[in-house]
């Protein structure tokens, strides 16, 4: 499963684009847990998911065809 | 009325919607690489009054993105530097200016006597601030923000939509996310950015297309990508202003 990262989280995790390969889980907890394991760097920073273009909570159900971006908050004005 | 000839002859605009914007007051808090671009179209559009707020003196490494300044403005207060610059381009403008920052003491008292406010911050906690005044005002927000490349824009607060803290509804720590001044930024960026802002106050005064309620623009100059989020009100928002209602 590929995730878009954007900002801070794209610069500490070195791509702006993951892949979680082994992702075995059903919801998009699991699937930050997933992320944050292979990414420890990621743990710690706020940031909201997007599942298919539009927020969502972390009991949402994933499918494998799902566009899974991590937004955080930019503070620059 | 011959300066706004090329958009009065737009039928989404007309004679109408020029009286409208003549009629209309925004809010620019921050006058640096956001509220750049925002003033000069706004100003340029012809809304009839704008506040701006900043408390802030323009500083020689400001120039490369907030294009407002010259380098003869180093060291002055930036409130003052932009009115000068656009009342130049449009005296017809009332222009007032408020040299302070924003602030929970002045925020309330500042916004009452606008319609619509925008978000030219630099720093995490006062969008939270302008946000929170803005709920409890009544006030929409057009939101901006940018990081390196990268910008983000919404309008929050609008008609009963969300808000700012539906999008990201706790406030973190000042020192977690870092300003222009620390991350550096693409002098264009706040380009692209401020005039998507100036564009959703446009529509929200004329009422055409489609205001950015419930969308997150999402822009990558580096890619010239761009995504809509949608972004669902959280009961959170209920709450708080609840709260700022029963205070």
């Amino acid at each position: 499963m590929k995730i878009n990262l954007y900002g801070m989280l794209a610069e500490a995790a070195g791509t702006a684009q993951i892949e979680i390969d082994d992702f075995n889980g059903e919801t998009l907890g699991d699937l930050r847990n997933a992320v944050e394991s292979k990414f420890p760097q990621l743990k710690n920073k706020m940031y909201k998911i997007a599942q298919n273009r539009k927020l969502v909570n972390e009991n949402e159900k994933l499918t494998e065809h799902d566009e899974i971006a991590f937004l955080p908050p930019f503070a620059g004005g | 009325m011959e300066q706004y000839s090329r958009q009065i002859i737009l039928p989404e605009i007309g004679l109408i919607g020029q009286e409208k914007l003549a009629a209309a007051k925004v809010l620019v808090v921050g006058a640096g690489g956001l509220g750049s671009p925002v003033l000069q179209y706004l100003v340029a559009a012809g809304v009839g009054k704008i506040g701006i707020v900043d408390g802030d003196v323009v500083a020689v490494s400001n120039l490369h993105r907030q294009v407002l300044y010259t380098p003869t403005d180093v060291g002055k207060p930036k409130v003052l530097c932009a009115q000068n610059q656009l009342q130049k381009h449009n005296p017809e403008v009332l222009i007032d200016v408020y040299n302070v920052f924003i602030s929970a003491k002045n925020a309330a008292e500042i916004i009452a006597n606008y319609h619509i406010v925008v978000d030219g911050t630099d720093q995490i906690a006062v969008r939270y601030l302008l946000n929170d005044a803005c709920v409890n005002l009544g006030k929409p927000l057009v939101y901006g923000a940018i990081h390196k490349f990268q910008g983000q824009v919404s309008v929050f607060n609008f008609l009963g939509g969300p808000t700012y803290r539906d999008l990201f509804p706790d406030e973190p720590a000042e020192d977690s996310i870092p300003s222009c001044a620390e991350n550096g930024v693409l002098g264009i960026l706040p380009g692209f950015v401020g005039v998507a802002q100036a564009n959703e106050v446009l529509k929200i005064i004329l009422n055409f297309g489609n205001v950015l309620s419930g969308k997150l623009w999402v822009f990558d100059a580096k890619t010239m990508c761009s995504e809509l989020i949608e972004i669902v009100s959280q009961s959170y928002t209920e709450k708080n202003t609840e709260i700022h209602r029963e205070n």
